[in-house]
Order: C-alpha cells, then structure tokens, then sequence
C-alpha cells in the first residue's frame, strides 16, 4: 500500500524534475561555475528561506486556505528578534519573542478566517498590512544592525562544507514529509481542502486542523524572518516584501492546487528549487535585469505545462 | 413641558452665542496661527534610512523656522503617491516637497499642483513634467566619480572589480553606472560583472553570492547604494574573503558608517539627506515670503572613508 502510493507521488513530480536537470545542465553548459559543489550548496543556501515558508503555506493551501501575510510575519519576527537581541543581549529571551510572534500571527490569521469565518484571503491580505505597519511603527522604518555577529550562524554559518540554513531546511523538509505523507494528519488535511462535506461527515475536527495550518505557516514565516535576519546581521520592517508571491510561486509550481486537496511537499521543494536554479543560473551568466525577468515567466509557464502533461 | 422646551431653546441660544463669540475671539487670537505656513512632504518610502534621516532633517527645520511639515509616505508606490499628492492638494497646503517614487509617474500629480496654484519643489527625484519651482539633487555622477577615483587610489590603478547595480532603467543606477565607469577609463581596473541588486540589502547578499561563486578573485565591489554594500559585506564574510575585497558604497547611512569603522566597507558617499530637507525646507519658506529661487541646486557629496569618519 504505501509503496504504491510513493510511486504514485514520484509520478505527479516526474515532469519537475526533468525540468529541473534540464536547467541545471543547460547553465552547467552556460556557465563553468554553476555546477561548482559551492555554487550549488549556495543555490540550497538561497532557497532555504522560500522553500521553509512554502512548507508552512503548503498546509494552508492543502486546506483550501491561502496565507498572503507571510512575508510580513517573517518581517516581524526579524525585528522582535534583532530589537531584543540587541536591547536585551540574550538569545534565548530573543528566540522566545520570535517564537510567540510567529505564534500570534498564525493564532489571529486562524482564529479570523476559521472561527470568523472571513475567507483566508481577505484576512491575510489585511494582516498583511497590519503586520507589516506593526514592524514599520516598532523600528520606526530604520534598519535594527549591530547584532552580535555570532548570530550570523544560523543564516551564513557552515556545518563542514553545509550551510546550517540548508540543513535546517532540510530537517524542516524531512518532518513535513514524514506528516503529510506518512500520517493520518496529512490525510485529514488533503479531505478537508477537497471534500470539506465528506470531512465533515466523516467526524475531521475541521477548525483544529485549519488553525493548525495558520500555525504552522505562521511558525514557517518566523524561521524564514529569522534566517534573513541573522543572513543580513540586521533587521528591517521592508524585509521579505513580496515573499508571499515567491511563496506561491514555488507551491503552485510544485503542483499544489489554490482549490485545496492537491499538492506534495517533494513538488513544493522542486518548484522551489527550480525557481532558486533560474534565479542563480542567469546571475552566473550575468544576465542583465531586463531578461531576467522575461525569462523567469517564461520558464515558469513552460514547466507548468510539462508538468501538466506528464501528469495526464 | 412648553415652559421646559423654551427655556432648553433659550438656554441653548445663549450657549450658542456664547461659544460662537468664543469661537469668533480665538479665531482673531490665533489669527498669526491660522497663516502658519504648512508644507506638504511625499516622500517615496520611510523604509530606507536614507529618507527617514531626510524626514528628521525636515521636521526639525521646521520646528525651527516654525512651519508645519506633514510626511506622507508612498511606500514606493507610485498611485499611492499621487493619491497622497492630491490630498496635499485638497488639504490646501502651502507648498508641496515631492520626493517622487518616479520621474514619469508623478507628473500629472505635479500639473494638478499646479492647477491648484501650489508651488512644487522636488528632492532627490526629479519630475519630467509640470512646473518645479526648485529641484534637489545630488550630481549622481559625481558619486560614482568619487568611488573610482578612491578605488583608483586603494587598488593602485588596477583590479577586478564586480557592480551592483540599483533598480534597473532607474536614473540615479544609469548615471551612478556612467559616473563610475567614467572615472576608472584609463585605467587597469576593470568591471568583471554588472548586475542588480535592486538597491536591496536582502537581495544584495544573493547577487554577491552568485557573484563571488563566478569570480572569487575579484578586489571590489561597487554597490550603487549602501544598502547593496552592507548585503554584500554579509556574503563576502560568509565566504571567508573579508578584508581581501573592498566594499563600496553610496549614501552613507548608518550602518555603513558602522561598516566603515569595522573595516568591513572601504568608502561610501555621503549625499548628506539631512541637509538637502533642511535647505528644501528653508528654500520653500524663502519662496512663500516672496524670494526667487534658482531653478536647481546641488547638495554638495562628501567621501567617507575611516579616515575622515
């Protein structure tokens, strides 16, 4: 039975990984630095924070929900983290406050749209924000810096040749794997995002799993605000702008549907990885801003389509 | 009951003439108070230092001359702004300072300015069309004329040397991009690579990244902006080559002056935000009390190095 069912998810991902070692020979081609053992712990270095926070909004999005506040709140805990750090000078007491604002904001996100009944859209969107106008307010709109530089571990730091962001990352890969694919709770999320009538009959404590779901992409938001801070040694309220898309972008890549129901945590991290190749590629081959653009939406389109069909 | 509703309605007339005569008295008191000079200033985003310090410049030369400054911030946006501009304009304020998130997008907030009869004056960006009373700028050539001409001195006339380039298609990336490569003709230093980093710090650690992956002998990096220089400080630390490339940066924002003293960045300029609000606002005052102003000025740059910090 589970053997089936492995096979059955390597399928669905067939046509992302295709693309994927496509892309990576054609810039190995392109490029004699791409394909450097360094180069390519760097690329799993520079998708760790994306690839972290799509994990939190592929629970959302398997439930049917949608998390857009995602870049805010790991803005946020970027900057209650650098302000008590710094004010205080304990890791500890910094950690915790990340750790109860990651909360928070999964905790009102859920409790709005679940138990409020708003959709996750248009509560997301305005916590988006409001979470956002909350860091601008504390930092006042400046940059928090002069952290201790050992907290630069956690985001440029090395374990032997592995970046420690990676590796997290990887730990956070491996336990999300392990839940949504290996126990009932993944398939409580699944039932809930594409059979909310059938869920509901078969006794799913719907509510619990939902919140659940803010939760986790609230906690995810706060790793991701974490790693850009201690990447940049200093905290700023603009930080991780725009997350939200690149989030998505890799989720729905990954073959997740925004309907609920649908979506792998190996598609979420090869969407993830096929945009971080694309984005490092082209700077290794210096192309200039204008193309870059073009041909991200490009390739985009092209691997949704082969995906598509190889699904079929 | 009639009796009670007639003295209500009397009482309540009195009352009414009491306050409107009050209201009148403050008017006539606070008449000099009624002329104070408001100034409308939109600013592109609070969220780079660099604003921020022109914001603080601003307000505390108006306290000083006492005006009203009011900031509204665009967020980089550009409707915002101009929604933002109109509301100045409803407001009837006395004078409008643009910081405008773009040259092209704020020109039709400019024009209805300028319909409304308030005066515009630009700062750091300038408008392409409407009428500006004065524009306040930096020469961005000229910064990155005085980056190569340091460079030229710390690299002894030669060296690799990798740029970060602002938004791209942006005025200030184009003539920092020209002003540079200007200064280093001639010489054996020599760009490597070029590429955006979209004046960001986050997105300035991943581009250096990548650049260093392709070409870990470079001797410098030219950002555009500080904030690039300091993302760039990060990577090149992760890799393990500080000290062995020199950081250049524009702006002179706090960090970097940190950066500086750390020997972390090499030179930045300093574009001095604080002074060019205080002169805008000095100059707009001016120009509400009937003096003429030059169509132009130039906020003078200064280079920074640990030297002269």
């Amino acid at each position: 039975m589970k053997t089936i069912k492995s096979k059955q998810l390597l399928q669905g991902e067939w046509g992302l990984l295709i693309i994927l070692v496509v892309l990576c020979v054609i810039f190995s081609l392109l490029s004699g630095t791409f394909s450097s053992l360094n180069n390519l712990l760097n690329i799993t270095r520079q998708v760790s924070i994306v690839l972290i926070i799509s994990i939190g909004m592929l629970c959302v999005v398997l439930c049917g929900e949608i998390d857009l506040s995602v870049g805010s709140t790991a803005a946020l805990v970027g900057v209650g983290c650098a302000i008590t750090l710094k004010t205080t000078g304990s890791l500890p007491l910094a950690l915790l406050v990340s750790l109860a604002l990651s909360l928070a904001a999964g905790a009102v996100n859920g409790t709005l749209s679940v138990f409020g009944k708003i959709p996750s859209f248009i509560v997301t969107l305005a916590s988006m924000w409001v979470i956002r106008g909350i860091a601008l307010v504390w930092t006042n709109g400046r940059a928090i810096s002069g952290l201790p530089k050992g907290f630069a571990f956690l985001g440029a730091g090395h374990v032997g040749i592995f970046p420690v962001s990676s590796i997290l990352c990887l730990l956070l890969i491996l336990i999300a794997f392990f839940v949504l694919h290996r126990t009932k709770h993944g398939v409580y999320f699944r039932s809930i995002g594409s059979n909310l009538e059938a869920s509901k009959l078969s006794a799913i404590p719907i509510r619990k799993y939902k919140m659940f779901a803010f939760i986790i992409a609230g906690l995810m938001s706060g790793v991701g605000g974490l790693i850009t801070t201690s990447k940049l040694l200093s905290a700023q309220a603009i930080a991780n702008e725009g997350m939200e898309m690149d989030v998505l972008a890799a989720v729905i890549l990954g073959g997740a549907s925004l309907s609920g129901g649908i979506g792998t945590v190996i598609g979420t991290v090869l969407g993830a990885l096929i945009i971080g190749v694309i984005n490092n590629g082209m700077n290794q081959l210096g192309v200039s801003a204008f193309y870059q653009q073009i041909v991200k939406g490009l390739i985009i389109i092209i691997a949704v389509l082969v995906r598509r069909n190889k699904d079929k | 009951m009639k009796k009670t509703v007639t003295l209500f309605l009397m009482g309540l007339a009195v009352a009414a003439s009491l306050f409107a005569n009050g209201a009148a008295d403050t008017a006539k008191k606070t008449d000099p108070e009624s002329k104070k000079i408001t100034i409308g200033f939109a600013v592109s985003t609070l969220g780079n230092d660099f604003f921020v310090m022109m914001k603080n410049g601003g307000e505390a030369k108006a306290a000083e001359l006492g005006v009203n400054l009011i900031t509204l911030d665009a967020q980089d946006s550009s409707e915002k702004q101009a929604d933002q501009v109109s509301d100045f304009i409803t407001r009837k304020v006395d004078l409008i300072i643009l910081n405008p998130c773009d040259s092209d997008a704020c020109g039709t907030s400019v024009m209805a300015a300028n319909n409304a009869g308030i005066p515009v004056i630009t700062v750091t960006r300038e408008s392409n069309a409407g009428n500006v009373i004065q524009h306040l700028d930096i020469d961005n050539k000229e910064a990155g004329q005085l980056v190569a001409k340091q460079m030229i001195k710390d690299l002894n006339g030669t060296g690799k040397v990798a740029v970060l380039e602002g938004i791209p298609g942006a005025s200030s990336t184009n003539d920092r991009s020209q002003g540079f490569l200007d200064g280093i003709k001639g010489t054996n230093i020599e760009v490597v690579v070029s590429l955006s980093a979209n004046y960001s710090r986050e997105d300035g650690v991943t581009v250096a990244e990548d650049i260093l992956q392709g070409h870990p002998d470079i001797n410098a990096i030219y950002a555009h902006n500080d904030e690039m220089a300091l993302g760039a400080v990060r990577a090149i630390d992760a890799a393990g080559l500080t000290g062995k490339i020199k950081v250049y940066g524009v702006d002179a924002i706090d960090d970097a002056i940190t950066a500086l003293k750390n020997g972390e960045m090499t030179a930045t300029v300093q574009q001095q935000p604080k002074l060019q609000m205080e002169t805008a606002v000095q100059n707009a005052v001016d120009y509400l009390q009937g003096k003429k102003l030059e169509s132009r000025v130039n906020i003078p740059l200064k280079l920074l190095t640990k030297d002269n910090i």
